[in-house]
């Protein structure tokens, strides 16, 4: 594998973007918070990434990149409600903006921060409306056809995995419902995979590899633990031993784009996201973003730097991401060289991100990426951008190194999903998912009725199962809702149990909860899940956790 | 009887919860006299053996009050395979177990410092 123009390369980059939302649908509500999490991804994150992608593919340069879609977020970004709410969320804020541009008619240096914002969401409206017909799942399919990316798909609701290998039914439902999802959004089978936080324990790779998945990521720390010791540190894939290929996490990649403490996005020229016009609006003049009682965020804001009290430059802004842009390229050149090895195989360095960093959390983030794969493509540098095919088929030998369990959430683990603020929540769970081991294992599912009650069931199960629950309850501010959920989760499980118990009718409840949160519609959950339970039982996974 | 789930936090800390049944708890806490008030938890490491209650290499034990359900334990070694048992003490200081958990092994903290001959693989994507 060389370069299309310019030397050969002395390093391989590998960027990979993780583009997940907790599911949230709420049509009983008109107006729920929560569904903005989508919402601000969308108009902050993903439109303007793929309105940077289309333009430098429209521009002739090849830059693969790796996008992971969740299928939670498959559902909602295919969901008419969703998209009918994401319209009005737009026309919010635009009316919002006619409100900041009248209060600031007298502040040149603020008035044009707010026009950038109308702008700015105007052309979220414009691409989402007149250019992608509302079907931004259609961008990411023509890219992909174009060769532009590659899609990854994930776990079926986003379960943190090592916290679920008591249940290796579940782990496997998980994977298969995810890789399932993936093919009838996008008519193919994926090579790789993307395991929620990065989290992997030995055995996940067999069961990775029995679904026909090739590749998939975990982070530094779960490759240079593992055993035996990888001779090429994280300079270079491993293969486990059931023969899935493991990428590990890339850490100054990580830390330069992605902490805000040490790396770009906290340079004090960029936008302040944590000063919000909507804490600092009149609020008469600014209904529904700030209401009579609470203010949530809104997106717009003024100030550049975290301490300073300058008004946003988009100039200067501009010239320290080109700036930033040539350092990242110019590093990851320089600083890595194979050394204390027999071999000169270039490094790859794996820079893996949440999708949402990139606009959402650092407003400059799709800019500083868009200069980065033009630098990357102008030949003037010995970095070569490649998905992870490409790696592996120019390098197709790897050590075989077992990685160890591993996350990339704080201190490397699993402590923010099992802490005392959201332990309560896995021994419910795991008593379901006994009773119904229990009951699929002893073949009483014969019935229509029952097989309906019971999909429903795993459907609620899994809903719970994900980690993004256990992640709000870990750091406060959102706690309430992530309980909440979790709680209507529990009584519509325990309903649904009482009734298959009681041999009573639920055809009511099963029709208001599968209108309600329509979770992978059309797929025989159980069917599946039989099929799971079946297979972990012949591979005797059942019993030991790592 | 009862169960007993061992996750893992981190290559040191685990949590235990568990459940005894109310038959068992009447048996423990009624008619039996104990030698020690409340429960004992016992983590075992059962690194490389078939546990059957008694063999472990070592074992740390805890004292929990008779209504807790869970744990937080902070285990000696990482890289180890633990187990833990939920029990008591009868009147004779002898461990009653009344609930075992899942085997949970600790990954360890560290790169390998001994490093064997690599092996290496092929994978052919086709």
């Amino acid at each position: 594998m060389t370069s299309d123009n310019g030397p050969a390369p002395r390093t391989y980059l590998l960027l990979l973007f993780n583009t997940h939302q907790p599911y949230v649908r709420h049509p009983e509500a008109d107006h729920c918070l929560e569904e903005n999490w989508l919402n601000e991804a969308i108009t902050e994150s993903y439109i303007p990434l793929l309105d940077r992608i289309e333009g430098i593919a429209r521009d002739g340069i090849r830059a693969p990149l790796s996008f992971v879609l969740s299928p939670t977020l498959l559902l909602m970004l295919d969901d008419n409600l969703r998209r009918q709410r994401y319209l009005t969320y737009l026309d919010e804020r635009l009316g919002f903006l006619e409100t900041e541009i009248h209060r600031f008619r007298g502040q040149p240096d603020l008035c044009r921060i707010a026009h950038l914002h109308r702008r700015r969401i105007e052309r979220c409206r414009t691409l989402f409306t007149e250019m992608w017909h509302g079907d931004l799942l259609g961008v990411f399919r023509r890219l992909r056809r174009a060769g532009a990316i590659t899609l990854l798909p994930s776990v079926g609701t986003h379960a943190y995995l090592p916290l679920w290998n008591l249940f290796p039914e579940i782990v496997e439902l998980q994977v298969r419902a995810g890789l399932m999802w993936h093919e009838h959004c996008f008519g193919e089978k994926p090579e790789g995979f993307w395991l929620p936080e990065c989290g992997y324990y030995p055995g996940l790779d067999v069961v990775l590899a029995r679904n026909g998945v090739r590749h998939c990521f975990v982070d530094a720390h779960g490759v240079l633990n593992g055993r035996p010791g990888p001779v090429r540190g994280t300079d270079a894939p491993v293969h486990t031993p059931a023969g899935i290929a493991v990428l590990p996490r890339d850490l100054t990649a990580h830390r330069q784009v992605w902490v805000e403490s040490e790396g770009y996005p906290g340079d004090p020229i960029y936008l302040n996201r944590w000063r919000d016009a909507s804490f600092e609006c009149d609020r008469p003049t600014a209904p529904p973003i700030a209401h009579e009682l609470n203010r949530y965020p809104c997106g717009v804001r003024y100030w550049s730097g975290r301490e300073s009290a300058r008004p946003y430059s988009p100039e200067a802004a501009y010239a320290r991401c080109v700036e930033h842009a040539r350092h990242f390229v110019s590093t990851l050149g320089a600083s890595r060289t194979p050394a204390d090895r027999s071999d000169d195989r270039p490094p790859l360095i794996a820079g893996l991100y949440d999708t949402e960093h990139f606009g959402h959390w650092w407003f400059e983030g799709p800019m500083w990426l868009d200069h980065t794969l033009r630098l990357l493509a102008g030949g003037e540098t010995q970095v070569q951008l490649v998905s992870a095919r490409e790696y592996l088929a120019a390098y197709p030998v790897n050590q075989v190194v077992q990685p160890t369990t591993s996350s990339w959430g704080y201190q490397g683990y699993s402590e923010v999903w099992l802490m005392g603020r959201n332990h309560w929540i896995y021994p419910p769970l795991f008593d379901g998912l006994e009773w119904l081991r229990r009951l699929v294992g002893s073949g009483a599912v014969a019935n229509a009725r029952l097989r309906a009650i019971l999909n429903r069931y795993l459907r609620e199960s899994m809903l719970a199962q994900a980690s993004d629950w256990a992640f709000m309850m870990h750091s406060e501010p959102k706690q309430t809702y992530a309980a909440t959920r979790i709680e209507g989760h529990f009584r519509n499980m325990q309903k649904l149990r009482a009734a298959v118990d009681s041999n009573s009718a639920a055809d009511a409840l099963v029709e208001h909860l599968d209108r309600q949160m329509p979770l992978f519609s059309g797929m025989d959950l159980l069917a599946e899940y039989r099929g799971c339970l079946e297979t972990s039982l012949r591979s005797n996974e059942l019993g030991i956790a790592r | 009887m009862g169960r007993a789930y061992f996750l893992l936090k981190d290559p040191h800390w685990a949590f235990l919860w568990w459940s005894i049944s109310e038959d068992i708890r009447k048996r423990l806490f009624g008619s039996l006299s104990l030698s020690r008030p409340g429960l004992s938890l016992r983590f075992h490491d059962i690194t490389d053996i078939l546990f059957d209650g008694g063999n472990s290499h070592s074992f740390l034990e805890v004292a929990a009050s008779e209504t807790s359900d869970h744990w937080y334990i902070r285990l000696p070694v990482a890289g180890r395979v633990y187990c833990a048992e939920v029990g008591f003490h009868d009147q004779l200081g002898r461990y009653l177990p009344a609930v075992r958990s899942n085997a949970l092994w600790l990954p360890p903290e560290a790169p390998q410092i001994a490093r064997p001959e690599p092996l290496w693989s092929r994978l052919d994507l086709g």
